[in-house]
């Protein structure tokens, strides 16, 4: 038995061991607070980073890099938070993630370091999707409106002007494409999140709502089946769309638009800064504007962007906040601008001259932002989104039609509805 | 050699490449730059061999940090897996 | 008697095997049986009552019935798919020959990547824009448009099982391969001295014999491709029009995306129980061999 216990015992102390090390945190001299974001390609966030540190000796701002798929990091801190881990002391949040972090108790309410003077100074589509019961819960960094992307250089030399309604993108795209190598319409049509924005997009300019005032879904109304009639329509009727796309997140819709591959894209305003770097191919070539409409509807750009909220299982919510309100004042937000693309959430930011010399369409993007429209601020938003991927997915796959999709969504987004009918429902849209 | 075996050879070859083809391709990319992956036609070797992607994960990451905590979950799981089984060849093989 | 007189009387080794597994088992009850418990206590106690209408509603979800299908559709056709492969390496591989060594440890490459990182291979090689294979069939005028390999509901089902038949099917190969390393070779010339074919020496002597080795391949493989999630998630996220919507990733939704956290651990524990009864089935026909 005892030589046993030399092989034994040196085996165990040695695995306890591996374990004791492996879990002891590193020892700081000062406070590191963490976050989770997508790789921080452009540097923005080191450059943020390292002024708030010079400021602010002593605290430590660590970004935790995560994949680029925004439904992946919320996986990633929902998995934390249920758990009540402190390792986020803030949150980066997904404007759509507000309602249901918040419903959870996961955020701290920042209503009163964040008093509503502060509040006036950022886009009110902002501010709003960031409220919800009352509290205000997140402080707005980037915010983001679905714009289209058109090849100028391609529009010109047919002598054609850029579309403003549905029918007018269709025939445009449908005259100036040349598949299988250039196409005329790409957007991000895979089953995400990203599809959802996507569609509402084309919902809203049809005049469609999601849900209405009675807390009822209103996805079978005509335009509603219009809706999800041109998007089937462009890809097996108009054929203006590749099929590829429903395998497309934004970094894939914006590799076809880039390598000069389809004459019109939709995507977020962050493309515009890549479209414009050295190594495009379309440098100098793209125009931007809002989203087209349905003759007598006005045209609509979904809501996105991002913002800190406060983890509730943070040990430093102090120095998490100062370093949140940091991020969101005006000093960081044009470096994020500068460096990263996209658009600003405060409202001075968008007639700074800096930026305006970067991207001219400052104004224009400013106007969409303005009426941006949120999607439905409701803690169940992740599910009736679900509802919504599915079905347009469905149409896009021609796995379903277009009136049998609206009808099928609208019944399940009810169920999810009055299944979940209690206190803070604000449902708008 | 018997036609047998030279068909059993044949065969283990087509399978072993058929095996290791994502592997080589993944290793091919790998030492592709930026552009060269992106573009059609594609060719198996790098036309401009780059190491700036082995670089990058190093540089843009804490990758080796990563490395060694799949070395210590690896090791811990396994030595703790095999103590019966080792207790049973010690015990009984001596 | 004292305790540890009592336990020798079992087995003279009892108290030093304890000891031995005793860290294995801590860890086991700490990562494995705790949350498990949490999970049974979670999918009662969901709705801050206990309650059992998280079962009741699993019943009738349409969504959770049809991943069901879905996965067990996939689990059939890829395991086939694997044995036949699987059984093709091991009989290429049971005689001894030069190379045997190098040519196992080529074939064994596939099983031993990671799920996720080959799933982010499959993806760059199937893409439809850049992807090797489309621009492969193109170049040589096989196909006049690209194929949507991941675009299109059925490929995308069909390349998922593809890409899961080339990373299992050695392991298969490797547990078949002993069976048929432990077939004595006399009964073979035995059965030839006899008359019989190569057919029938294969299903009289080759597919007994190897019995409980498929039966053991089966178990590990039906289970762990019912539970498959790490490809999918990669390769096409729950796929075109949900079309390669698994039942994990359908409870992974329910769960982190949704926060359904009660509703996510009853379907777990109607997954639990599937594959429970399946595990059980197949150790019942192994049982009866021996």
């Amino acid at each position: 038995m005892m030589k046993k216990l030399y092989i034994v015992l040196p085996t165990c102390a040695f695995i306890f061991l591996l374990f004791f090390f492996s879990c002891t945190k590193q020892k700081d001299e000062g406070i590191t607070i963490s976050f989770l974001d997508a790789e921080d390609k452009s540097g923005a966030w080191a450059e943020v980073i390292q002024r708030f540190e010079k400021n602010n000796p002593g605290i430590h701002v660590n970004l935790i890099e995560g994949p680029a798929s925004t439904n992946t990091r919320q996986s990633q801190y929902a998995a934390a938070l249920l758990a009540g881990d402190s390792t986020y002391d803030l949150i980066y949040l997904d404007v759509i993630w507000v309602a249901k972090f918040a419903e959870a108790g996961w955020l701290v309410p920042l209503n009163d370091r964040f008093p509503p003077a502060m509040r006036d100074k950022y886009l009110p589509g902002d501010i709003q999707a960031s409220t919800y019961d009352g509290q205000i819960w997140r402080v707005p960094i980037r915010t983001d409106g679905g714009m289209l992307y058109y090849r100028k250089d391609l529009l010109e030399n047919a002598d054609v002007r850029p579309p403003e309604t549905f029918d007018q993108l269709v025939s445009e795209a449908e005259r100036l494409q040349a598949p299988p190598d250039l196409w005329g319409f790409v957007f991000m049509g895979k089953q995400y999140e990203g599809l959802t924005c996507a569609f509402l997009e084309v919902l809203r300019g049809y005049g469609g709502g999601v849900i209405g005032s009675n807390n009822e879904c209103l996805l079978d109304s005509p335009e509603s089946i219009a809706a999800f009639s041109w998007m089937h329509d462009s890809v097996f009727k108009n054929k203006i769309v590749p099929q590829a796309v429903r395998t497309y997140e934004e970094n894939e819709t914006l590799a076809a638009f880039l390598s000069g591959k389809s004459v019109f894209m939709r995507n977020w305003p962050y493309a515009w800064k890549v479209c414009q770097e050295q190594n495009s191919a379309v440098r100098g070539k793209v125009g931007i504007m809002p989203m087209v409409h349905a003759p007598g509807e006005s045209s609509s750009a979904t809501l996105g962007g991002w913002g800190f909220g406060v983890s509730t299982f943070s040990q430093h919510k102090e120095e998490a906040w100062k370093f949140a309100s940091y991020v969101g004042g005006p000093e960081a937000q044009k470096i994020f601008a500068l460096k990263h693309g996209g658009a600003p959430s405060l409202k001075s930011l968008c007639k700074d001259p800096d930026l305006l010399t970067l991207n001219p369409h400052y104004p224009e993007l400013y106007e969409v932002l303005l009426y941006a429209e949120p999607r439905p601020v409701n803690p169940h938003y992740p599910e009736i989104s679900d509802v919504i991927q599915r079905h347009v997915s469905a149409v896009l796959t021609d796995t379903e039609a277009p009136e049998d999709a609206a009808h099928a969504a609208t019944e399940e987004i009810n169920v999810i509805l009055k299944r979940n009918s209690e206190k803070g429902d604000s449902s708008r849209g | 050699m018997t036609r047998g075996k030279w068909l059993t050879y044949i065969l283990l070859i087509i399978l072993v490449l058929f095996s290791l083809a994502p592997f080589l391709w993944e290793m091919s990319t790998s030492f592709k730059g930026r552009d060269e992956v992106m573009q059609l036609p594609q060719s198996a070797l790098p036309q401009e061999a780059t190491a700036e992607n082995y670089v990058g994960i190093f540089e843009r990451r804490p990758f080796g940090r990563y490395i060694l905590n799949s070395i210590l979950v690896a090791s811990a799981s396994t030595v703790l897996a095999l103590l019966p089984a080792g207790w049973r060849l010690i015990r009984y093989h001596r | 008697m004292t305790l540890l007189a009592r336990t020798r009387k079992f087995h003279p080794d009892l108290p030093f095997l304890l000891v031995i597994i005793l860290p294995a088992v801590l860890l086991c009850a700490f990562v494995f049986l705790y949350p498990a418990f949490l999970a049974v206590r979670a999918s009662v106690l969901g709705g801050g009552t206990a309650s059992y209408q998280h079962y009741g509603r699993l019943l009738k979800d349409s969504l959770f019935l049809q991943s069901l299908a879905k996965t067990f559709v996939f689990a059939g056709i890829s395991v086939s798919l694997e044995f036949v492969l699987g059984f093709g390496i091991a009989l290429l591989l049971a005689a001894p020959m030069k190379g045997r060594g190098f040519f196992r440890a080529a074939l064994l490459v596939p099983w031993v990547l990671p799920p996720a990182v080959m799933g982010f291979a499959w993806r760059w090689i199937f893409y439809e824009d850049y992807g090797i294979i489309n621009d492969i069939l193109m170049r040589t005028g096989l196909v006049a448009a690209p194929i949507p390999f991941l675009a299109d509901p059925h490929w995308a089902f069909g390349t998922i099982i593809f890409a899961d038949m080339w990373k299992t099917a050695p392991f298969v190969g490797v547990i078949l391969l002993a069976g048929l390393a432990v077939i004595p070779a006399d009964l073979y010339e035995a059965a030839a001295v006899d008359g019989a074919g190569r057919m029938r020496r294969f299903f009289l002597i080759t597919l007994p014999m190897l019995t409980p080795y498929i039966l053991t391949a089966l178990l590990f493989r039906l289970v762990q491709t019912i539970g498959i999630f790490d490809l999918v998630w990669v390769l096409t996220g729950g796929g075109p029009s949900s079309s390669t919507e698994m039942v994990s990733l359908y409870i992974t939704k329910e769960t982190f995306s949704f926060l359904n956290i009660g509703y996510g651990a009853a379907l777990s524990m109607a997954l639990f129980a599937i594959v429970l009864v399946i595990a059980i089935i197949i150790s019942f026909f192994s049982r009866r061999r021996y």
